[in-house]
C-alpha cells in the first residue's frame, strides 16, 4: 500500500519566502582558461581484462558550456563557452570514436547544446553511426525552428528541465518567464514530432511541487520523467538553503513512490537518477524495471561516459573536473582514456575498503558502495560515504538521530567545483519542529 | 557482491542466504530465495534493457533484444523459449521501436565474446550493466531514452 501523495514542504512558510526572495550570490561567470594541455596523470601502459570488458553504452556530452540561462543550481556554472571547445571536425571524430568504443546512446547537454554552431551536424553523425540521440535543454531558446532542426537531424527525444511550479522554477532558473519558455519548448518539440520528456531537480524548493510537475508533463504528453537530487556542486553549492538535508529523504521517498505509481498508470517512464537511493522500502518501486528490483552502484567508467565540451573525458558527466577527468581527446584516443586512465578505472577497481563513515558498516555496502560518486565527492572531496540515502536516514531515525550537512568552506567558483561540508549527527527531535 | 531478494513482509532487500529478514525478522520464504529472474544478453541499450525487464516483470515476454537471452541455469530458460514468439503478438511497437532505434549500433555479439574472454571480470562489469537489472543507472544529468517503453510497463 503506497502512502498518500501529499508532500511535506521541507521549508516552513517563512523559510520558503526567504529563499524565494534571496538575491543570487554575487559571483560572476567563471574565468576559464584552456585546460586541454593540463598535465594529468599518465595513462597506464597496459589494459587489463576488466578494462576491455567494460564498455560505455551511454554517453552524456556537454557539447558547449555556452548557455542562455544562468541557473542558480547549475553544476557547471554554464554561461560562456569554454575557450577551447572542440571544433566541429573534432566533435564529429569523437562521435565516431564513441561508436567504435560501443556507445549506443548519446545525450547532448550543455550549457545549451543548440548554441553550438555544429549541433545538428553532430546529431546527424550520431545517427549515421547507428547510435541513439537525445537532447537535454533548459528550453529558453528551443524555438519551433530549432525543434524542427532537431527532428530533421534525427534527435529521438528531448528532455526539458522543469523544476517546479512557475514561482519555484523561475527562482531556480533565475529568470522570470523561464517556466513559460520551458513549457513552450515542450510544445514546440512535440509539434515537431519529437518525443518529449522532463528532467526535474529535487531540492528544498521543488520537493513540494513534484505532483504539480507530473500533472504538467501528463498534460503536455511527455513520455518520460527523470528526477535527481540537486547536488551541492557549482552554483548549487553557493546556496546551501536550497539543498535537501539527508533527513528530508524520510518525507521525500514515500512521495516518489506514489509518483512512480502514477507514472506507471499513465505509461510515463519515471527514472530516478543515480543519486536517488538506496535500498529503502521503496527501492523495488522506484527500480521496478530492474531485474531484481534494485540497482547496484555508480556506473561511471563501467557503462557511462561523460564528456566536457573541450574534450575532457570523465566516467560520468557530473563528476567534479579536478579529480575525475581521465584525459583529453586531443592528447589520447577515447579508447585509451577509457581503458587506461585511473579516474575512469576507479569504479572498476573499487572495493569495500573505499567506504568510510556509516557506509563502511552498512548492510548494503557491498552492493551500494555509497551510491552516487558525484554526490559523495561533492560533499566530502572523496567517495565512500553518502548521507543522502533513504536506508541510512531510516536507520538514523530508528536510533532517534538524523544527519545534517553544514557548509564548512565555499566552492571556489569554477565549473563542477564543490564546497566542503561537515556532517552533523544530531537528535531527530528537531525534525518535527 | 551479494545477491539480494525482496522481503515480502517489509519490502526491504535482503541477502539471498538470509533465513530471516534482518529488518523485520520474518522468515524469508524459500520460493523468494530460490527465484532468479532471467539475465538479459550483454550489449543492449538502456531502452532495450528496460523493455526486456518490463516484459519479464509483466509476464509478457523476454526478448526485447529481438534475439535469445543469455543462458542461465535457472528459471530464465523458460522465458527464453517463448521470447520472440510472444513479442510477435504483443508489445510489438515497443520492441520494434527499440530495435529500429538500435539498428546499426554495436553488435551485441561483440561484447559477448569480449566478456567471455575476461571471465571473472564480468562480475565487476555486471555491477554497472545487467547483473542486476537494466543497464547503467541514469546519471543525474541525462535524458530518458526515447523508446522501448511505450507498450510494456511495470
Amino acid at each position: 500500500m503506497l502512502p498518500a501523495m501529499d508532500p511535506r514542504d521541507p521549508l516552513s512558510p517563512v523559510e520558503r519566502t526567504a529563499v524565494l526572495r534571496a538575491p543570487r550570490p554575487n559571483r560572476g561567470l567563471p574565468m576559464l582558461t584552456p585546460s586541454a594541455g593540463q598535465d594529468r596523470r599518465p595513462l597506464a601502459t597496459e589494459t587489463r581484462a576488466v578494462d576491455r570488458a567494460a564498455r560505455p553504452s551511454y554517453a552524456v556530452w556537454e557539447l558547449t558550456l555556452a548557455c542562455d540561462l544562468a541557473c542558480r543550481h547549475c553544476g557547471s556554472r554554464a554561461g560562456r563557452a569554454r575557450p577551447d571547445e572542440l571544433t566541429i571536425e573534432e566533435a564529429l571524430d569523437l562521435v565516431r570514436q564513441m561508436r567504435d568504443l560501443g556507445v549506443q546512446e548519446v545525450a547532448l547537454i550543455g550549457g545549451e547544446a543548440y548554441l553550438h554552431d555544429g549541433w545538428t551536424e553532430v546529431v546527424r553523425e550520431i545517427r549515421r553511426c547507428g547510435m541513439q540521440s537525445t537532447l537535454v535543454t533548459g528550453g529558453r531558446g528551443m524555438t519551433a525552428e530549432r525543434a524542427r532542426d532537431a527532428a530533421q537531424g534525427g534527435v529521438q527525444s528531448v528532455a526539458v528541465s522543469i523544476d517546479g511550479v512557475e514561482e519555484t522554477h523561475d527562482r531556480l532558473r533565475a529568470l522570470p518567464g523561464s517556466h513559460t519558455a520551458a513549457v513552450a519548448a515542450l510544445r514546440n518539440c512535440r509539434e515537431a514530432g519529437l518525443p518529449i520528456a522532463v528532467n526535474t531537480q529535487v531540492n528544498r524548493l521543488s520537493a513540494r511541487d513534484l505532483p504539480d510537475v507530473l500533472d504538467l508533463l501528463l498534460r503536455e504528453g511527455a513520455h518520460g520523467w527523470q528526477l535527481q537530487l540537486t547536488v551541492p556542486v557549482g552554483r548549487a553549492a553557493d546556496e546551501p538553503e536550497v539543498i535537501l538535508q539527508p533527513y528530508d529523504l524520510l518525507d521525500l521517498f514515500p512521495v516518489l513512490a506514489r509518483l512512480k505509481a502514477r507514472c506507471d498508470e499513465a505509461r510515463v517512464t519515471m527514472l530516478a537518477g543515480n543519486n536517488v537511493g538506496y535500498f529503502g522500502p521503496y527501492e523495488h518501486v522506484l527500480r521496478s524495471y530492474c531485474r531484481s528490483g534494485y540497482r547496484r552502484s555508480c556506473s561511471a567508467g563501467l557503462t557511462t561516459l561523460g564528456i566536457e565540451s573541450n574534450g575532457d573525458v570523465k566516467g560520468c558527466p557530473s563528476l567534479p573536473t579536478d579529480a575525475w577527468v581521465g584525459g583529453n581527446i586531443r592528447q589520447h584516443s577515447l579508447r585509451d582514456i577509457w581503458e587506461r586512465s585511473a579516474p575512469l578505472r576507479h569504479t572498476r577497481d573499487r572495493t569495500r575498503g573505499e567506504l568510510w563513515g556509516y557506509c563502511a558498516e552498512c548492510y548494503y555496502g557491498d552492493e551500494c558502495r555509497a551510491g552516487c560518486t558525484w554526490m559523495t565527492t561533492s560533499l566530502f572531496g572523496r567517495p565512500g560515504n553518502n548521507p543522502y540515502c533513504h536506508h541510512r536516514a531510516l536507520e538514523m531515525d530508528r536510533r532517534g538521530k538524523r544527519e545534517r550537512v553544514e557548509l564548512a568552506s565555499p566552492a571556489p567558483g569554477s565549473p563542477f567545483d564543490h564546497a566542503r561540508w561537515d556532517l552533523v549527527v544530531e537528535d531527530a527531535a528537531a525534525r518535527s519542529q | 557482491m551479494n545477491d539480494l531478494v525482496l522481503c515480502t513482509s517489509c519490502s526491504r532487500h535482503v541477502r539471498r542466504a538470509e533465513a530471516r529478514c534482518p529488518f523485520c525478522g520474518i522468515p524469508v520464504a524459500v520460493e523468494t530465495r530460490a527465484a532468479r529472474p532471467p539475465v538479459a544478453p550483454a550489449g543492449l541499450s538502456r531502452a532495450k534493457l528496460y523493455a526486456f525487464h518490463a516484459a519479464v516483470a509483466t509476464g509478457v515476454a523476454a526478448g526485447a533484444c529481438g534475439g535469445s537471452t543469455a543462458p542461465t541455469d535457472d528459471a530464465g530458460s523458460a522465458v527464453d523459449a517463448r521470447s520472440n514468439d510472444a513479442l510477435a503478438t504483443d508489445g510489438q511497437s515497443t520492441i520494434d521501436a527499440a530495435n529500429a532505434a538500435d539498428a546499426g549500433a554495436q553488435d551485441a555479439s561483440t561484447d559477448s565474446s569480449l566478456i567471455a574472454e575476461v571471465g571473472a571480470d564480468r562480475a565487476i562489469v555486471d555491477a554497472g550493466t545487467d547483473g542486476d537489472g537494466w543497464g547503467p543507472p541514469p546519471p543525474p544529468y541525462g535524458c530518458v531514452f526515447p523508446e522501448g517503453c511505450g507498450d510494456v510497463k511495470v
